[in-house]
């Protein structure tokens, strides 16, 4: 799932600052899943810059819907009276912030959130990153844990030397990817895969502008 | 397990015949909304001042608390809404638009009952009673220790207040006859009961000193003068026996013995009844059978019993004894309480039929007798059994008539029965909270049995209050709107309860045994996508008065916690100027945007009024309002409106003093801050 | 002689390090540079170590080699990807640079442009197989060099890493890439660091024991306490509580440990942060 975080009131009052009237959309998907883009956050927002633009004495009307996800064109659709508004704030991901610009062509679209990681809900309210979208996934080599979104410089060959104590050099509170990656590899008795060098990556599968396109399948 | 919120109510509310609402009435005596709590009552239970009293409460052996702790306190609850409407006017007279007449003969529960359902559907409704007041049963029988008669006449007074008219001391087929009845009205009930007490066909039965239940308990209740013998034999193992022999002991008997032919474990009486007669001094002797009145000069100097080995024989009434195995007692006054009869003698030369057994002859699908038009219900087609099932019979009568005077037609009844929710289930008993159920003052047995003054005091309305936050809303908590549900777990992560669930459904579901409505989840619900189906209060907006100088407080409440002192709908009580009293069921329910939503509607400040950590109900490790008013406060602050317009105050719980104490503290902390900036249009310079 | 001679004939090797400065000021570190000279067989010249922006590595090694000074050219992955690495790389070989000690490098969060955006596109396995590539005359995508490189390529070892063996195992990883020398974290514990000999000497690869100049008691707690891979055992710290002069303690230390490693590995590498000048002294008191 995506996870992103809340934007602050202040990031979001600069960015309504001129506007009177705004539609604040949030993603019924993954933003509500990661705890901040549903309906909740978006009526929370809501209603904290209706307060804050009045204790400013410049009232704002802010409409508030949410629609299953802003990733798909369809469901943008289920929006009522957008168009009616002078801005759109998106409590999606970039993806469906991007949706809504696509969408409303000429209208300011504004990032609700900032969008962080693909993650997993350990438990409640905790989120950590699992993926980096690099296009060449490598799980079967490592133990089912990713070096690539796990390890602080992405390494492909073994811990470095910041290792300590099986935390990672930039915080105390983090996992050395590698350290995790050997015990797993030496559970499944398959050292000799820790043991061969791994090449650099190929990024240009994690390039930008990446497309799919399943269409041509039946070629 | 169930978990489809269809027809599925609390087991008190499916145990109790009528099917009263208790769950809301209680909830509602729980927040201070007393008139409420007596208008939801009096739907089902329309004689709610005297079932107050004298209620088999099965209600009470189904309450999911028994699991736990004890029962609520449900019928000392609800004679509390009762005592509290007896200082308030009688409901205002509905309007007759039906513009059809139904005549009731026979005032009792279940006649009173019909009439009240009927007049509220606007028909124009007369009772037909032979005696002096209504009443029935509860009025002639039930002596005024257990059920003052100002009680009765209290409860009548209100259905009369609807529009009914009540013909007293007017008796059918002496001063009315029953054809005219029948075409003056465009529908007659018949809702006589069992008035006649049965005797017993063994030697010695016309003996002087020997009685009859009923009559001797109408002697009690209205002859102030009215003595028996020292030595008193009661006959029979139901609650008119306990009743006849309580009675005696308050008359001048000394020695009272109740004879039955059932154990200890069938007596058909009430256990408490049974256990507050002992306590009196009446001694019990089950499984005896009586077999002769021992005479002497034409008087009763005795009774004779043989040992009852059984009474039932599949589950027909067929007592065998041992005739060897004897026992005989001394007494001056020998009691028959052994079953009633129907009288009735009104009714002989019409074309309505009498079954073998006495009773009136009528369809039980229909409500109807042998004659169109002519209704009956109560004890007369039922059989002997506790008030509320003669309401229940009453309900189910009015229903038939309005239909039939809808229709013309009359058909059968189609009415479907609630199921209950299941017990606790064991894998949470040991997290909630033992709560324990708040005994009912008695007057003590030496004194009461000396006068007929009621023996039992009423709830007190602080503790009617506790006690009605006893209830643990079974059933009311989480409901979920499915097509807002993200199934994102956050429920099945935050319930201490273990209630929700994910699983094919790809939403969220609450299994109904599990929740205990404290509302965590739905304050959590990234997706606004679960509801506390319960009658919380969320005005946030505010019904409290206002003044221009002082500050504008709104106050969450617990309805666990904090008492009623603020409660614009207590009868007894006022709220302080310039505060709104929100009260939610239990403050984990608290959701940021609630406090938000009390700024935004012009609130000055925001006071959060949560139980000590260690007394909430449901806090298992998370302090949720805590957390709650803490995130509150960093958007206030990002809002310009300020953390300091929003506390936290951890009340003592049911303190009155320490939740004045902490809103007068915070008030003056408030006066200080000035008015909401946000609200400039509620400031004077307006 | 060269450094990599000197390893090649079985001298004890002696290396120390000079850190670019921050700024184009120089002539504090030639200074350094200049009484080191003669002491050492080569200088390591750090690249942006533990993260903070300094000047090139590669402007200093050509510093060092007009001085006359043999450099060891230490390259991270951190600020350079694949085409920036191999490119700085054929520019020091143009300078004349002999030694590349190939490095993963710090992590940005550790430094002083915190918000840098870190690059890793290589790390230190990798950056020596491309250094034995464009030895080969090949780039990394496989093309042909026009002159190729004749690098003398290391890496390091932390042979106090807690947990060892996936260290460990990353050593032989970098051998495998074609490391030719180790320099090591800096090592206290002597009889540890024999043990690890044990084993990391079957490889055949000379091993430069690392030499931090403990400079008070104080300073030794710290390294336990925060860097990773080093431990100084209670003893020395000790024998630095005990005395009034700290700084000529610890020169005795490092002097001392120095001897008893030449029987051990195939050098020493001096590290003495922020007290250069020091350098010569700790040779002194090894003997050298």
């Amino acid at each position: 799932m995506i996870v992103a975080e809340p934007k602050t009131l202040d990031e979001i009052k600069a960015m309504t600052d001129k506007f009177d009237r705004i539609l604040m959309v949030g993603c019924g998907t993954c933003t509500t899943v990661s705890l901040t883009g549903g309906e909740r956050e978006v009526n929370l927002m809501a209603t904290a810059l209706r307060l804050a633009r009045k204790v400013e004495g410049k009232e704002i009307e802010i409409g508030e819907q949410t629609i299953l996800r802003q990733c798909d064109f369809e469901y943008i659709d289920e929006l009522k009276d957008a168009d009616s508004y002078q801005a759109i704030v998106s409590f999606a991901c970039g993806a469906g912030i991007q949706g809504l610009a696509r969408k409303f062509v000429g209208k300011p679209v504004l990032p609700g959130v900032n969008t962080q990681f693909i993650g997993f809900n350990e438990e409640y309210g905790y989120f950590t990153e699992q993926c980096k979208a690099c296009g060449d996934c490598i799980l079967h080599l490592t133990g089912g844990i990713c070096p690539v979104a796990r390890c602080a410089k992405g390494l492909l060959n073994g811990p470095c030397g910041g290792t300590n104590n099986g935390k990672c050099e930039i915080s105390k509170d983090k996992d050395c990817a590698w350290v995790l990656i050997y015990n797993q590899l030496e559970r499944l008795g398959n050292l000799k895969q820790f043991k061969k060098i791994m090449a650099p990556k190929d990024f240009s599968k994690a390039g930008n502008i990446r497309t799919m396109d399943l269409r041509k399948a039946g070629d | 397990m169930k978990d489809k919120v269809s027809n599925i109510k609390p087991p008190c509310v499916v145990a109790c015949p009528v099917h009263a609402d208790i769950q809301t009435y209680v909830g509602y005596i729980g927040q201070g909304r007393f008139k409420e709590a007596l208008d939801v009552v009096r739907r089902r239970c329309t004689l709610p001042g005297s079932l107050g009293r004298i209620c088999n409460h099965p209600c009470e052996s189904e309450c999911r608390r028994n699991k736990i702790d004890e029962a609520v306190s449900i019928r000392s609850i609800k004679r509390f809404a009762a005592d509290v409407g007896m200082g308030l006017p009688h409901p205002d007279p509905i309007p007759k638009t039906k513009g059809k007449k139904v005549a009731i003969i026979g005032g009792g529960p279940s006649g009173l009952t019909a009439a009240y359902d009927l007049a509220k559907e606007g028909f124009d409704v007369t009772i037909i009673e032979k005696n002096d007041a209504c009443g029935g049963a509860i009025y002639t029988g039930v002596p005024k220790y257990r059920l003052p008669k100002d009680i009765v006449a209290w409860d009548v007074a209100a259905i009369a207040s609807l529009g009914v008219e009540i013909k007293t001391n007017t008796e059918v087929g002496e001063d009315i006859s029953f054809d005219n009845l029948t075409k003056d009205y465009d529908a007659v009930l018949i809702a006589i009961g069992l008035s006649v007490s049965r005797g017993l066909p063994i030697p010695g039965a016309d003996a002087e000193g020997i009685l009859l239940a009923l009559p001797f308990l109408k002697m009690v209740n209205f002859d102030d003068n009215a003595r028996v013998a020292k030595r008193v034999v009661v006959i029979g193992g139901g609650n008119v026996a306990i009743d006849v022999a309580r009675s005696a002991r308050r008359i001048g008997a000394e020695d009272v013995k109740i004879f039955c032919l059932e154990s200890d474990e069938e007596m058909p009486a009430s256990p408490w009844e049974i256990e507050e007669a002992k306590e009196e001094g009446v001694q019990m002797f089950p499984s005896w059978g009586p077999k002769e009145v021992v005479v002497k000069d034409g008087k009763v100097a005795g009774m004779i019993f043989m040992r009852c080995l059984s009474v039932f024989e599949n589950g027909m009434f067929s007592p065998k004894f041992d005739e060897c195995e004897l026992t005989q007692v001394e007494a001056d006054n020998i009691i028959f309480s052994i079953g009633q009869g129907a009288d009735v003698s009104g009714f002989l030369n019409t074309e309505l039929s009498v079954d073998e057994r006495g009773r009136i002859a009528f369809n039980p699908t229909t409500m109807q007798t042998n004659m169109k038009g002519v209704f009956a219900c109560g004890e007369v087609v039922t059989g002997p059994g506790a008030a509320v099932g003669a309401m229940k019979s009453g309900h189910r009568a009015a229903t038939a008539i309005a239909k039939y005077l809808g229709t013309g037609k009359v058909s059968a009844l189609h009415i479907s029965e609630p199921e209950a929710i299941d017990q606790i289930p064991d894998s949470i008993v040991d997290m909630i909270t033992k709560l324990p159920r708040t005994p009912v003052k008695m007057a003590n047995p030496v004194e009461r049995v000396t006068n007929f003054e009621e023996i039992e005091f009423g709830f007190d309305q602080k503790t009617a209050m506790f006690e009605a936050r006893r209830c643990m809303s079974c059933g009311a908590g989480a409901q979920i709107i499915e097509e807002k549900c993200a199934a994102c777990l956050t429920c099945v992560r935050v319930c201490p309860y273990g209630a929700p669930y994910v699983r094919e459904a790809r939403a969220a579901n609450f299994t109904l045994e599990n929740c205990q409505a404290c509302g965590i989840c739905a304050a959590e619900c990234p997706a606004l996508a679960i509801d506390i189906n319960l009658n919380i209060d969320t005005d946030i907006m505010g019904r409290a008065s206002r003044s221009l100088d002082e500050p504008f407080i709104t106050v969450f409440t617990c309805q666990y916690s904090v008492p009623e002192v603020l409660n614009p709908d207590t009868v007894k009580t006022t709220p302080p100027a310039g505060v709104n009293q929100v009260s939610m069921l239990c403050n984990n329910r608290i959701d940021t945007l609630h406090i938000l939503a009390a700024f935004e509607a012009g609130a000055d400040g925001v006071l959060v009024a949560a139980c000590p950590d260690e007394k909430c109900r449901h806090n298992k490790g998370i302090d949720w309002p805590k957390i709650r008013v803490a995130r509150a406060k960093d958007t206030l602050d990002e809002i310009g409106l300020g953390a300091g317009r929003l506390e936290l105050a951890k009340v003592a719980k049911g303190s009155a003093d320490d939740l004045a104490g902490a809103i007068d503290t915070f008030k003056e902390k408030i006066k200080e801050l000035g008015p909401n900036p946000a609200s400039r249009q509620l400031t004077p310079s307006k | 002689m060269g450094f990599k001679e000197a390893l090649a004939n079985g001298e004890f090797v002696v290396t120390a390090e000079v850190g670019p400065p921050k700024g184009t000021d120089i002539s504090g570190m030639v200074h350094h540079v200049k009484m080191l000279k003669d002491k050492v067989h080569a200088l390591n010249v750090t690249d942006n170590q533990s993260a903070v922006m300094r000047v090139s590595t590669i402007a200093i090694t050509k510093v060092l080699l007009d001085l006359g000074v043999e450099p060891i050219f230490q390259m991270t992955c951190r600020d350079r990807n694949r085409l920036g690495l191999q490119s700085d790389l054929l520019g020091a070989a143009i300078f004349g640079v002999k030694n590349v000690l190939a490095l993963t490098g710090d992590h940005t969060m550790l430094g002083d442009h915190k918000e840098a955006k870190p690059v890793f596109d290589l790390e230190s396995v990798q950056l020596l197989q491309v250094i034995n590539q464009l030895n080969e005359g090949y780039d990394m995508a496989g093309n042909e060099l026009q002159g190729k490189t004749d690098f003398f390529a290391g890496a390091i070892i932390t042979p106090e890493a807690n947990p060892l063996e996936p260290q460990f195992a990353k050593f032989e990883k970098k051998v495998e890439a074609g490391a030719k020398f180790f320099q090591t974290q800096a090592v206290y514990d002597l009889k540890k660091f024999h043990s690890f000999m044990g084993r990391a000497g079957k490889y055949d690869v000379p091993i430069l024991a690392g030499i931090l100049l403990l400079k008070s008691a104080g300073m030794a707690k710290y390294l336990n306490k925060f860097v990773a891979g080093i431990s100084v055992p209670d003893e020395l710290i000790q024998e630095l509580a005990n005395t009034d002069k700290p700084l000529e303690k610890g020169i005795e230390i490092a002097g001392r440990q120095i001897r008893e490693l030449r029987q051990v590995c195939a050098g020493v590498h001096v590290m003495a942060i922020g007290a250069e000048d020091k350098v010569p002294a700790i040779l002194e008191a090894a003997g050298l």
